[in-house]
């Protein structure tokens, strides 16, 4: 049809834009996974070395950032569904201010925000100052900073209101009277909460889950700055062979090997919530 | 009144508006089957149809929104088959109105003159004159999204008349306004239409709207035209078991005919010419006459299970022997007052109230 | 009103809030503290770090680089945006969604692994380094928000109208200009916004993709590595603010027409 015909014509820039600044470079980035760096300049071979290497050398800590990314996608998700939830349906006229104060943060910076976490988890820190002020403790806890749980605070502070935006975008669809009549027909609360309202953002949901997750099981930055010395993420050592080893095929490899197993989780998680949703 | 199209008393017979073999497919769907019509100057014209018969895009082909297959558009002699919505002389009423929300109503309905480089003065002139005639000319600086669907629906209006075109097409226009708005709304179109005196071609689900509007209509099923004529016409002698069923209430009996002579499933008999094969009676509920001593050449007896009460009339509802039901509407309540529900009632007709279609 | 605020719920959405907005109201708070380190008390109120931001020739540098890039990324995402949200709408609307959501991909993956795909891509085709290879590649990941946004926008348009424009005699051409598109312009200018906002906060892919010089965002990389007094703050602030301001700009205009 000519009307198709003209709407990807006008489409086409933007096509070619995620063509060739997204789909290309990520095959090209892939393809060199499979390559090999011989005095510090890639050499086109097919090689699976570089997987192997991953495998021997980083699952632990590929396991440690899968459980990091795991625990910031669950905690960010239900933070954000519960706040989507109240805002949408419970909380009346406070919502959109609500709404407007969650979207107010939503770009502060990403490593301002990483910055802010520092000073209120540091050893004199705010958080510190204020418990030891208040006499709740009489030692600063030093735990607070340079931990896995500073990532993961950190994370999720981040991540939070990205994850709200799609889950509140599902729910403004949903029918009010739907509600209604479920609690008419004799449904409590929550249970219209997780049989009805759940079931229909379910797209927002699984979309908030599986961008906080693959974000934050991607991350360097947060690791590095607040996660100390103990806590480095897969992402950290991605990084470093962009540094000084310049090795990008393992870099490479490493990369899509989280993206696979992350996709694999998050395709399982999929389907485990379409067995247990009721039909 | 100076708003109509120009017109020279020589062409008053010849056809504003003629379709010939006119056609749309959507790959293998056939939405409008081969059809032609002629429309006079000056007549209010209706396609009535139900949803999905094709008479909106039979309309959007006309206003040039949709390209046909096949067949010919032609508007005061000129063929316009090829042209784009912005070359013809006609001008739409949208269902939906798509009225232009970031602007007011003045500026709306003067958008066509501006696109046409009319002169300033003659703009403001002529919205002030249609504005008057919709009754909006105290609307005319507000923004229409600040508008009910009433005076949406007439600002709309306002725009395409403000265009003199020479064929007015409405798009089902009052399909968004409630029952009251609506009747309201009739009558003033009718107003409109008799001090311009312009050609309109209304397209309408609702057989109520054409036949308060219309002086010619035509019955659209399934792609084509089945039956063209005035409403009092089309109400008479419908064409088709359908049109007597979508346009007015209607008793739709079984029968068998056999050697010229009709016989009812309800046990009826009465003579009619024609081939041997299964047909259906029709009589109006308005026509069925009620247990009087008024000669009656079809008779039949009925139980009264039902009675409604409308306002200007009652509707009873009879069970005949055979299971099938009756209706009969009747303005006299003293006759409704001497029967009960339970009661088996003498029914009947006239010949010249039925109509014999065969199937 | 009061029953809504004694409710649990209520609170828990508050609380929530609350977390999201504490942390940068205290980095704009201690950047007007007189005390060296950021904690409490502050002791005092001063503009020093901001005279001091504001004497640092490379902080105006950076600034410079950030608001040519994010500008740029602005009106390019703009474009690419709005014209495939205008071809989008004339899709079937399944089709159209499919497309969308397409699009929106590079949302989804962490932006390590765009940075250092384009890193390698520019590094083998022999791309150079600069504000250009930064600009390419924040537009991947900035068109799909003004796409859904305009596109939300056009569905939304009553299309008769577009008909009704062509009806009274406008050109396909007078018909966008005049009806389309002052219809869609409020979105267009908000999806540009958050575009901007959305360069200007990035920091990851910008590292990889700058080469040499500094955007804000790679300064105060490099200032939370050697620095530990509130320039870090006021430099946090003037961020804070330009992305905030930005975003509010865009929900202001894109809620209040229409």
């Amino acid at each position: 049809m000519l009307k198709q015909r003209q709407g990807w014509l006008s489409a086409a820039p933007a096509i070619i834009v995620f063509a060739v600044l997204f789909v290309a470079p990520l095959s090209m980035f892939f393809v060199v996974s499979f390559w090999q760096v011989k005095l510090f300049a890639l050499v086109p071979t097919f090689t699976f070395a570089n997987y192997a290497k991953t495998f021997q050398e980083y699952s632990g800590s590929l396991l440690f950032t899968l459980v990091i990314g795991l625990t910031v996608g669950f905690v960010t998700t239900a933070l954000a569904f519960g706040f989507a939830y109240v805002i949408r349906f419970r909380a009346g006229k406070l919502g959109p201010l609500l709404l407007f104060m969650a979207l107010f943060t939503l770009f502060g910076g990403y490593l301002v925000k990483i910055y802010a976490w520092k000073t209120i988890l540091g050893r004199e820190g705010i958080l510190n100052t204020a418990l030891m002020w208040v006499g709740v403790i009489d030692e600063p806890l030093t735990m607070l900073l340079y931990s896995p749980f500073a990532v993961i605070i950190t994370l999720v502070h981040y991540l939070l209101p990205l994850a709200i935006l799609p889950i509140y975008g599902s729910l403004i669809d949903v029918d009010d009277h739907a509600l209604e009549a479920a609690r008419d027909l004799g449904a409590k609360r929550g249970r219209v909460m997780l049989g009805i309202v759940l079931p229909q953002a379910r797209f927002g949901v699984i979309a908030a889950f599986a961008m906080s997750f693959l974000v934050s099981a991607g991350d360097y930055v947060t690791p590095r700055l607040v996660g100390g010395t103990q806590t480095s993420m897969l992402g950290n050592f991605i990084e470093g062979q962009f540094g000084l080893r310049m090795n990008a095929p393992l870099g490479s490899a490493m990369s899509f090997t989280m993206l696979v197993v992350c996709l694999a989780i998050i395709i399982g998680l999929w389907f485990l919530s379409r067995l247990t949703s009721p039909r | 009144m100076t708003l109509s199209g120009p017109t020279s008393s020589g062409q008053a017979r010849k056809p504003i508006l003629r379709l010939t073999g006119v056609t749309k497919k959507y790959g293998r769907k056939i939405a409008v089957k081969p059809t032609d019509l002629t429309i006079q100057r000056g007549e209010f014209f209706a396609i009535l149809g139900p949803s999905g018969c094709g008479k909106s895009t039979l309309l959007r082909m006309i206003g040039g929104f949709v390209k046909p297959s096949g067949g010919t558009i032609e508007i005061d002699g000129a063929d316009v088959t090829a042209l784009s919505p912005e070359r013809r002389p006609s001008n739409m009423v949208f269902q939906s109105y798509g009225l232009f929300v970031h602007m007011t109503v003045r500026q709306n309905v003067a958008y066509g003159l501006r696109i046409a480089k009319v002169a300033k003065s003659e703009i403001d002139d002529r919205v002030a004159e249609v504005l008057k005639l919709v009754h909006l000319h105290d609307f005319a600086d507000r923004d229409v999204t600040r508008l009910s669907g009433g005076e949406r629906q007439r600002v709309a209006l306002a725009r395409a008349l403000v265009m003199r075109p020479k064929v007015l097409l409405l798009d089902e226009p009052l399909a968004a306004l409630d029952l009251k708005l609506r009747k309201a709304m009739h009558a003033e179109l009718r107003d409109i239409h008799h001090a311009i005196g312009g050609t309109f071609v209304l397209v309408s689900h609702d057989q109520g709207e054409v036949m308060s509007l219309a002086d010619r209509v035509a019955v659209m099923e399934s792609g084509s035209i089945v039956q063209e004529g005035s409403p009092r016409q089309i109400y008479r002698e419908p064409a088709t078991r359908f049109i007597s069923t979508f346009i007015g209430d209607a008793n739709v009996l079984s029968a068998e005919r056999k050697g010229g002579v009709v016989k009812l499933e309800a046990g009826i008999e009465f003579p009619d010419e024609g081939p041997d094969t299964h047909v259906n009676v029709i009589v109006r509920p308005e026509n069925i006459l009620i247990d009087g001593d008024a000669p009656m050449d079809v008779s039949i007896e009925g139980e009264l299970v039902d009675v409604i009460f409308f306002g200007s009339y009652v509707q009873l509802r009879f069970h005949l022997d055979d299971g099938t039901d009756l209706i009969a509407h009747t303005t006299d309540e003293t006759a409704v007052c001497n029967i009960e529900v339970g009661h088996r009632v003498k029914l009947g007709w006239n010949y010249d109230q039925q109509r014999t279609l065969d199937t | 009103m009061i029953d809504r605020l004694l409710r649990p719920s209520t609170w828990f959405a508050v609380l929530v809030a609350i977390f999201l907005l504490t942390p940068i109201l205290l980095v704009v708070l201690f950047s007007f503290g007189k005390n060296q380190l950021t904690t409490f008390p502050m002791g005092g109120v001063t503009l020093d770090w901001y005279r001091e931001v504001f004497d640092w020739p490379q902080f105006w540098s950076a600034l410079k680089t950030t608001v040519a890039v994010s500008g740029t990324v602005g009106l390019a995402s703009a474009i690419t945006g709005t014209l495939a949200a205008l071809g989008l709408i004339k899709l079937k609307e399944k089709t159209a969604g499919v497309a969308i959501s397409t699009l929106g991909l590079p949302l989804m993956l962490p932006p390590l692994v765009i940075g250092l795909a384009l890193l390698t891509c520019y590094s083998l085709i022999g791309m150079p380094l600069g504000r250009i290879s930064v600009i390419l590649a924040h537009l991947v990941y900035t068109q799909p928000f003004v796409i859904a946004v305009v596109h939300a926008r056009l569905r939304q348009m009553d299309y008769a109208a577009v008909e009704a424009a062509r009806d009274c005699g406008a050109t396909p051409l007078q018909a966008f200009m005049t009806v389309t598109l002052p219809v869609a312009r409020a979105s267009i200018i908000g999806g540009a916004l958050i575009a901007m906002a959305l360069s200007l906060d990035d920091f990851v892919i910008t590292f990889f993709t700058l080469g040499g010089g500094n955007t804000l965002s790679t300064l105060i990389w490099g200032m939370l590595r050697t620095t530990i007094d509130p320039t870090i703050n006021a430099v946090g602030t003037v961020i804070i603010c330009l992305t905030i301001g930005m975003t509010a700009i865009a929900l202001w205009v894109t809620r209040y027409r229409g």
